[in-house]
């Protein structure tokens, strides 16, 4: 619950809108993310699961410094 | 009312604005203290002012009302007339547009992140567009995606993609949709050709409304970070900024774009008419103008050159942004345009009528100027003189006003189609009308034409 405090969003990104993003920088960046994330989604679709996205790849207190 | 909290101000849990016996605050809550100490510490905010970008602010002494949550107190210098999007011409919300796309790249270079992209956020400033949320940044975290996405394609992309591609008469639709345009409207009207390939379009607008339509009750992604390198959330921004840069519009084709230059004043009456407005102005002496009807700002100009702050406002969207980018290209200060219908000025919109303010509300204001406009009022719209000068006295306590008679060439045209309802349209109507709530302080017959201008004092 650490990156509550570090985090101020206060937007609701949307999940439409976050898809398209990882599109949109898929298109002009690298697709891995993008496959991952669709990987995921159709093998739990024929394993029958609940699709759970991809862990984060830090931890919370693992921000960026510049 | 001696303090209050700035009725817009709501959204953000970071602080909030206020104003305490007239002055402007803006309070840091402890919920944003360690994005605030991280956008100081890392010269994001030094960087960001010294570039023009964002509005400079002092940390004050000043005792906050729920000092349990308050971390700092600012004090923002003031921006001197707030606009809305719906209200800017499309080179303006263009221009709002790439500087929070540019804002947002150079927070990421300091490891912050815009956490929005309201273009209500943007405001004007000497012809430049300047982010007046100083809390508007976040610390990035590896991995994340912009939680201002989809804000950005609502309050900027859409408007100016409709604007651009359709008609531009869409820039007044933010009116309506305060949160932007809905995606999903925008990619119902623009044209086909914007839905192939892999254009900004397509992707950032119709791909965009598609997915949020299927994903609009799923809480497929729950955690925003591991989805994104910084490198491909930077790429992202960039072709964002692409989008946005090839969508133009040309000034052309409206009703008032090329009104000097159609009409038979010759330079020699404008220069005159010029220097009749600027004395005018000299006798009064005020601090602030509204130029109502200014079309591209030509007499507008008469009170920003002496050092005046001069709103200079038009129904007209291609004279507005004639005279925006003509403020732009020579560096022009004290002016803002403004896309405004006087017949139908901004409400005030949003949560109980009061996140935006009504064009009234912005006022009063020292002076009017009211050019060539009157006849448009009363004969075009049918307001009674009375009306016009009842509206004036309440928004300004001098008045520049051109009286254009019936048998000038412009007024003839008006009329041309239409029944002579207008029996007090006459110099001697105009007076007794005005003279009821304003002073006749000087009168100025225009030399080779028919009309006279007035300067006005309210009573």
């Amino acid at each position: 619950m650490h990156h509550i405090l570090l985090n101020t969003r206060y937007l609701d990104p949307g999940s439409g809108s976050l898809l398209v993003q990882l599109i949109a920088a898929g298109l002009v960046g690298g697709f891995g993310i993008l496959a991952k994330v669709f990987w995921g989604r159709i093998r739990a679709f024929f394993k029958g699961e609940k699709y759970e996205p991809p862990a984060p790849e830090t931890d919370d207190d693992d921000l960026d410094e510049a | 009312m001696n303090e209050a909290r700035v009725s817009s101000s709501f959204r953000d849990p970071s602080g909030f604005l206020f104003t305490r016996k007239g002055v402007l605050y803006r309070q840091v809550n402890q919920f944003g203290a360690k994005a605030y100490d991280k956008f100081i510490s890392t010269g994001l905010y030094e960087e960001l002012t010294q570039r023009g970008w964002l509005v400079a602010h002092k940390e004050v002494e000043v005792k906050a009302d729920n000092p349990e949550i308050a971390y700092r107190i600012l004090q923002p210098d003031l921006v001197p007339f707030i606009s809305y999007p719906y209200e800017w011409s499309f080179s303006q919300l263009k221009d709002a547009a790439l500087l929070t796309l540019e804002i947002n790249r150079l927070a990421l270079s300091k490891g912050m992140i815009l956490k929005d992209a309201s273009a209500y956020n943007i405001q004007f400033v000497d012809g430049k567009p300047l982010l007046i949320d100083t809390l508007s940044f976040d610390i990035y975290r590896k991995g994340s995606a912009w939680d201002g996405y989809r804000q950005f394609c609502q309050h900027f992309l859409a408007p100016l993609a409709l604007a651009s591609l359709v008609d531009v008469r869409f820039m007044l639709l933010s009116k309506n949709y305060i949160d932007g345009i809905p995606l999903d409207l925008a990619s119902r009207l623009l044209p086909v050709k914007t839905r192939f390939g892999l254009s900004g379009l397509n992707i950032h607008i119709h791909m965009h409304a598609r997915v949020q339509r299927e994903y609009a009750d799923k809480p497929t992604i729950q955690n925003n970070t591991g989805l994104l390198t910084k490198e491909s959330l930077l790429n992202m921004l960039k072709g964002l900024t692409q989008t946005v840069e090839k969508l133009t519009w040309q000034p052309k084709g409206t009703e008032w774009g090329d009104y000097y230059s159609a009409t038979n004043y010759s330079d020699d009456s404008l220069r005159l008419k010029g220097e009749v407005v600027g004395s005018f102005i000299d006798q009064a002496k005020p601090a602030k103008v509204w130029d109502l009807g200014a079309n591209n700002g030509l007499f507008s100009r008469e009170a920003a050159r002496r050092g005046i702050f001069t709103v200079a406002s038009d129904i007209d969207p291609a004279a507005v942004e004639k005279n925006y980018l003509t403020i732009k290209a020579n560096q022009e200060k004290n002016l803002m345009p403004l896309v405004m219908d006087l017949t139908n000025p901004s409400p005030s919109i949003g949560w109980a009528n009061q996140e935006r303010d009504a064009f009234n509300a912005r006022g009063p204001v020292d002076m009017i100027l009211a050019l060539a406009l009157i006849h448009h009022l009363a004969i075009s719209n049918n307001l009674p003189l009375d009306t016009i000068a009842d509206y004036f006295a309440s928004i300004s306590n001098w008045a520049v006003v051109e009286f254009v008679p019936k048998n000038d060439s412009q007024v003839k045209r008006l009329l041309a189609t239409r029944k002579d309802i207008f029996d007090h349209y006459t110099e001697e109507g105009f007076e007794a009308a005005f003279s009821r709530v304003f002073k006749i302080a000087a009168k100025h017959p225009l030399a080779g034409s028919e009309r006279t201008l007035y300067l006005l004092k309210k009573k």
